[in-house]
């Protein structure tokens, strides 16, 4: 008597669970549209688009797509010596910033993390370079470099460092490593605030626990501060690579790209230049893809360290 | 070995309403099992972390071995710590983790893991050693935060409420170790916790703090028998104590309590020449109930029953009073009416005006004694 009705009521609670279920995937759907029209009209079409790009030559009506030329376009990036250039050039930019923007980055929130007065202020007036924009940080640096007038020669001259102001963006690679330092003046906050807010998370009683262990500053730093962050270290420097592969404001508005023709030229700015000014479309794209690849590689890096904990 | 000594220290954190520690003046003996309890609040982890250095004292002076050491960094005072929440250090192993303080001191590797793994056999975590402190229990960790602070041997240990974290019965056997190492090193213990468990099974000397200040310091059943003052004695005993405010007359040349239909003869007590305000303090166990009328006690009804295995407890409401009272097992039932004495050795009495302990010429008498059955009215 009483078997059967419960029989009937598991069922039906099956049989329930089973519809919300399809009802729930039915919403999922409904919901997902939006965003997933938004996906494919700004980010897949334009990347199916820019494939096609890649295999198109010059075309002789603006707007319209070129001729159907294979993989030249590929081809050439293997002996075009200003792509070559451009490349190491990249690591030109990459390499200092990441190892002295981290290393300045580190040392700042080192600093800040410690109690002093002022504190505040200082962590708060921290993040003013990376909140410029990056014109104006441009502008700024114009002037404050200019060969005739800028602060900086002046400075050099009055302290009888050189008899006549340097010219800090004329000469080569000095002009590439001056736009790096800037670079790396600007973006040394957020590697910084990076630094700071990972060490919050370093609990005071394992400092103390050190301290009492008979640990100086220097040993609490190289055997717990340090090793503690050792996977924001490395996210810091990936995130620092992201952005340098990713400089080009500053060269577009100190230097466009010289002095010559190319010797401040990364990846990124020889793309610009190729797509945009000389509106080779389909060279560009491929040299788009080039660099876009960089950043997939390290952005990968990154989520998949997080997700093992490699990071964190 | 160390005797570890505060000189009129005063701690005051900028911008605190109150002193986190007021003037205080302390020594911790030589060799002795020192437990330090009190709320939270109370002062008690400020006196740790001045003995540790990792704050400093906003007056007054540290002494250790009479060598004055309030302007030592922690890192060379010859102290070792045990932190509420250990401290460990994440990313090294258990091994290194206790070997730590060895390795700053500059001892070679085969040295440091073999009196690490003396350590360790001590503790009985000979087989973590390669673990890292997430993988290890909560209990775990408390013995590899315990084995570096014994690794280097130092003369005073200070614990922060290290067992705190463990569960129930964990903390009782880790008491008994606590205080087996304690033995074994016979170095000054300086032990902070809010349980008064640990401060009966460990301590040799209790201090117990409330509000920045010291209130009493004496051996665990000192502080339990002979309070100093109100708080002491409600901070201190598994379930609260009584207290009943009235006064001490006389009554046909003897000395009384007296407090609406509760009335207490004093026997050992001279009588007052005029009436002396009071508090009377009587612990659970000091109050007998029994289910016929005694002769001059007074009659209450039992409100409510709980039992703190092995013993049972009973609410008994007396006129517009309720007493909490230690009872036989399993005899009585809500609804009973019994009646009340007071066990005279078990009563104290308190200052109404400041909580003080008051002590009668004849107190000591009576303290301690074996208990006499007063006559209740």
């Amino acid at each position: 008597m009483t078997a059967e009705p419960l029989t009937l009521t598991e069922g039906g609670n099956r049989l329930s669970r089973l519809s919300i279920r399809r009802e729930n995937q039915a919403y999922a759907a409904l919901f997902l549209i939006p965003t997933a029209t938004l996906f494919v009209a700004l980010i897949g079409y334009p990347v199916l688009y820019s494939l096609v790009l890649t295999v198109t030559g010059r075309s002789a009506v603006p707007g319209r797509l070129g001729p159907f030329v294979g993989l030249d376009n590929w081809l050439r990036i293997t002996t075009d010596p200003i792509f070559i250039q451009a490349a190491g050039q990249t690591l030109m930019y990459v390499v200092p910033s990441a190892v002295l923007g981290v290393v300045i980055g580190l040392a700042v929130a080192l600093v800040l993390n410690e109690r002093f007065r002022g504190r505040g202020l200082a962590r708060a007036s921290l993040l003013i370079p990376w909140a410029l924009p990056p014109v104006v940080v441009a502008a700024m640096f114009q002037w404050f470099l200019d060969s005739r007038r800028g602060l900086l020669g002046e400075w050099l001259v009055n302290a009888g460092l050189v008899d006549q102001p340097p010219l800090f963006l004329s000469g080569v690679p000095g002009t590439l490593f001056m736009l790096t330092a800037i670079h790396i003046w600007k973006t040394f906050p957020l590697i910084a605030l990076i630094f700071l807010v990972a060490l919050q998370y370093l609990p005071e009683e394992t400092i103390n626990a050190a301290r009492i262990d008979g640990a100086n500053r220097w040993r609490r730093f190289r055997h717990v501060v340090l090793p503690f962050l050792r996977p924001t270290l490395v996210a810091a420097v990936i995130i620092q690579v992201l952005i340098t592969i990713q400089l080009f404001d500053l060269i577009f508005a100190l230097t466009g790209g010289g002095p010559g023709r190319y010797s401040t030229y990364n990846l990124y700015f020889y793309t610009f230049k190729t797509t945009f000014e000389q509106t080779d479309f389909g060279y560009g794209a491929v040299l788009a893809y080039v660099v876009t690849a960089f950043v997939v590689v390290l952005a990968l890096l990154l989520t998949r360290g997080r997700a093992r904990g490699l990071l964190s | 070995m160390a005797e570890v000594r505060l000189d009129r220290v005063v701690k005051r954190y900028p911008k605190a309403a109150a002193d986190a520690l007021c003037e205080t003046s302390l020594t911790f003996e030589d060799g002795l099992f020192t437990c330090v309890l009190g709320p939270s609040g109370s002062g008690k982890s400020t006196v740790l972390k001045l003995l540790a250095g990792i704050e400093d004292v906003t007056s007054g002076r540290i002494l250790m071995d009479g060598l004055d050491v309030t302007n030592v960094t922690p890192e060379r005072r010859d102290v070792a710590m045990v932190f509420q929440s250990y401290g460990l250090y994440p990313h090294m192993t258990a091994r290194d983790n206790i070997g730590f303080p060895l390795m700053l001191r500059g001892m070679n590797k085969p040295d440091r893991y073999a009196r690490v793994g003396e350590v360790a056999e001590m503790l009985g975590i000979g087989g973590l050693l390669d673990r890292h402190p997430r993988a290890l229990s909560g209990g775990e960790r408390q013995r590899v935060a315990l084995g570096r602070a014994i690794v280097r041997k130092p003369k005073v240990f200070l614990l922060d409420e290290p067992i705190s974290n463990l569960d129930a019965n964990l903390r009782a056997t880790t008491r008994e170790e606590l205080k087996r190492i304690h033995q074994q090193l016979r170095a000054t213990f300086i032990y902070v916790t809010h349980d008064q468990d640990d401060a009966e099974a460990m301590g040799d000397r209790v201090v117990v703090m409330a509000r920045g200040d010291v209130q009493q310091v004496d051996t665990p059943g000192a502080i339990y028998r002979r309070p100093a003052n109100r708080f002491v004695a409600s901070f201190v005993g598994r379930l609260p104590m009584n207290f009943i405010p009235g006064e001490i007359v006389a009554v046909d040349g003897r000395a009384r309590f007296e407090s609406g239909v509760i009335g207490v003869e004093l026997r050992d007590q001279d009588p007052p020449a005029s009436p002396v305000p009071v508090v009377l303090g009587v612990r659970p166990e000091g109050v007998r109930v029994a289910r016929d009328p005694q002769p001059a006690s007074v009659t209450g009804h039992v409100t409510l029953t709980e039992v703190v295995a092995p013993d049972e407890y009973a609410t008994i409401a007396v006129a517009e009073r309720t007493l909490r009272v230690r009872v036989p097992p399993e005899e009585l039932a809500v609804g009973d009416e019994v009646s009340v004495t007071f066990a005279p050795s078990y009563l104290l009495f308190f200052d109404p005006e400041n909580g003080e302990r008051i002590t009668f010429p004849t107190d000591a008498r009576t303290g301690g004694a074996a208990p006499r059955e007063a006559v209740a009215r």
